[in-house]
């Protein structure tokens, strides 16, 4: 059986030198069907071997039929040919050819706005590296000190924003997480009884469980689990509804009508955060202590009036203070990520999704740093 | 009227270069808005259009030559001086760009409840009219992510309206319009100039606009980089300085 086209007769190019500097191309049969060569290199040969080349006549009136891919090998052709300057003729072709190679001639590209640099070397890079470091610390420097103006403007009693805003907002970052928040505070608060559980007891001591569990969770895990959800939910969201008011040029347009983006749209979500995250971390913290709880009415055979009691002797409200001052920075942190990422945001929808990517990133960075610095701090003040 | 005071300069643009990162865009602008004139910024896309009028708000720094409105340099001004003339301009986006998370009538509703001192039914009435102006009567409660593009870009012109500004800044308002409503468009924009005095800037390449209401056009060249012709509309098309501004002024009449 016949495969397709492998015995049709298929067009074929041949290449005659007629004097020094001119070059004769005939094209004959289907060109549907075009021959298995490299056409181009073949004519990039030519081009180079014979310096004096001066014109180029190609001839078609025995092509029998064709589609845009010769048209695509014509035009290819004579880009090339441009290229060393020498001049092309078409002769006979069939008449649709031309016009195509026309419209294709005036709608020639043009150079990017933005040329990549093509030489990465190793050094080019570490140079483009710490430019890069520095102009981000420099941008983020920038954001925040505006973010200080907004805040000022705002203890002033002197930023536009809405009122309404910050009530979504709340909403949206408070009580619309608490499912997200419940089930991970609770889940953390069964893994460390659980770790604790094995551990205790070797000494008999499984009912200081209870203490390992309320007092990691009010000191760190509430405010911390806590922070990291919202940077999911809320920074990334934060970054992308600014990222794309930024392609849409809304954001042009309340700067150029008279708005501070900074407090139009960055106040009323800091604000949201930094008052939301302290209540939330809060209930994570009663969360946790259960799913302790549960472990200890589970596995170690402790009532829960038992667990309990022991929870509440471990614990003072100064813990509580300390989570809930944490979580306060943690708000500040991711909001602050959020919409620094969102309003640095390039004009494209890819670079909306890279904006959400990065604050995403740079919330968890900021939070893991504040963590240790003032787990840090407690430390040395002895609290 | 335009001519009625021909001295007076609104905007001046003095050898304007404008580049994205070191990509050239235009070159050697040099151009004169008049008072309460009608100006046409033509040209193909991607000649710089809508960067031209990026430059003349004041969004992008120049990367040389100046801008002046009123003989003051628009760069040597301080940043609240900036932001007040920048408050005094009715300026449409070629995206519209509404705020997408306000109705049509709150978008136009927030500028006069910060920047004036009305109260709120008077507001209410203002943001009707406005956007019937536009020919969107009744549309105040609708979100822009429901109305059509052609439909927001009226009602950015209706924002656009809002504060009765000194000066509009309009990118291709007629975009995307059907016939009918891009030549209500038109007039409108010509009676709020015969009926307000203000100057209007309007990017356009659709040649009915240009020569309905267009007291004075610039040609951008995509291929020069400069501005290759400038004048009168019917005098541009009648005479054209080159081959490219008279395909572009006569390509209906073929
Ligand atoms: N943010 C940007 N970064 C880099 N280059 C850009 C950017 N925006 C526009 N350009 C380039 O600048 C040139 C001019 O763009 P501009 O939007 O001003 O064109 P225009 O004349 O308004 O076109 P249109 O009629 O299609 O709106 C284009 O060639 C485009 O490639
Ligand atoms: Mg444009």
């Amino acid at each position: 059986m016949n495969r397709n086209g492998e015995n049709k007769p298929s067009g074929s190019i041949s290449w005659e030198q007629l004097q020094e500097d001119t070059l004769s191309v005939i094209l004959k049969g289907d060109w549907k069907n075009p021959p298995k060569t490299d056409i181009l290199a073949d004519f990039l040969k030519m081009l180079k071997k014979h310096f004096d080349l001066r014109s180029v006549t190609i001839n078609g009136s025995d092509i029998t039929s064709w589609d845009t891919r010769l048209v695509a090998h014509l035009w290819k052709i004579q880009n090339l040919a441009k290229q060393y300057e020498v001049e092309t003729v078409l002769q006979s072709f069939p008449r649709g050819i031309p016009r195509l190679l026309n419209l294709a001639e005036t709608s020639r590209g043009r150079e990017s706005a933005e040329p990549e640099s093509l030489d990465e070397t190793f050094l080019s890079k570490i140079g483009e590296v710490s430019l890069d470091v520095t102009t981000e610390t420099v941008r983020m420097l920038d954001f925040i000190g505006a973010l200080f103006i907004g805040l000022f403007n705002f203890l002033r009693g002197k930023a536009r924003f809405r009122v309404s805003d910050v009530w979504f907002f709340l909403q949206d970052s408070g009580a619309n997480a608490l499912p997200i928040v419940s089930l991970i505070s609770f889940l953390v608060g069964v893994i460390m009884a659980f770790v604790g559980a094995v551990q205790l007891t070797q000494f008999g001591a499984q009912i200081y469980v209870a203490n390992l569990v309320g007092i990691a969770m009010t000191r760190e895990m509430g405010a911390l689990m806590t922070a990291i959800i919202i940077t999911g939910r809320s920074g990334a969201a934060f970054a992308a509804q600014l990222g794309t008011m930024m392609v849409n040029q809304e954001i042009d347009a309340l700067k150029t009508f008279g708005f501070e983006p900074m407090e139009y749209l960055v106040l009323p979500r800091f604000l949201a955060l930094t008052i939301m995250l302290p209540p939330l971390a809060l209930y994570a913290d009663f969360l946790g202590i259960m799913g302790g709880a549960l472990v200890g009415w589970a596995m170690l055979d402790l009532s829960f009036l038992q667990y309990f009691e022991q929870t509440r002797s471990a614990l003072n409200p100064q813990h509580f203070l300390l989570g809930l001052l944490k979580a306060f920075i943690y708000g500040a942190l991711v909001a602050t990520a959020g919409c620094m990422r969102g309003l640095q945001s390039g004009r494209s929808a890819s670079a909306v999704g890279k904006a959400t990517t990065s604050a995403v990133v740079t919330g968890i960075v900021f939070i893991i740093v504040a963590s240790a610095v003032t787990t840090y701090i407690y430390t040395v003040l002895g609290w | 009227m335009p001519d009625q005071n021909d001295t007076a300069v609104h905007v001046k643009v003095q050898d304007l270069e404008m580049r994205y990162n070191n990509f050239l865009i235009q070159k050697n602008l040099n151009f004169e808005i008049r008072k309460g004139e009608i100006f046409m910024i033509a040209g193909s896309s991607g000649s710089g259009k809508s960067t031209l009028l990026r430059h003349l708000i004041g969004l992008m720094k120049p990367v040389n030559g100046k801008i002046f409105y009123h003989d003051r340099n628009l760069w040597d001004m301080l940043p609240q001086e900036q932001k007040a003339l920048q408050r005094r301009m009715g300026i449409l986006y070629q995206s519209a760009a509404l705020w997408s998370s306000l109705t049509l009538g709150e978008n136009i509703a927030i500028l006069l409840e910060n920047f004036t001192d009305y109260d709120q039914s008077e507001i209410r009435h203002i943001v009707e009219f406005k956007l019937a102006l536009v020919g969107l009567a009744g549309y105040q409660d609708y979100y822009p992510s429901d109305i059509s593009g052609g439909m927001r870009k009226r009602a950015g012109l209706a924002r656009a309206m809002a504060l009765d500004p000194d000066i509009f800044l309009f990118d291709e308002p007629t975009a995307g319009l059907d016939p009918v409503n891009s030549q209500r468009l038109d007039s409108l924009i010509k009676q709020l100039r015969d009926n307000l005095g203000t100057t209007v800037v309007v990017v356009s390449h659709e040649l009915d606009s240009i020569f309905a209401i267009g007291d004075t056009v610039i040609f951008l060249d995509s291929e020069e980089k400069t501005i290759t012709g400038m004048g009168v509309p019917a005098d541009l098309r009648d005479h054209p300085p080159n081959s490219r501004v008279s395909e572009f002024f006569n390509r209906e009449n073929k």
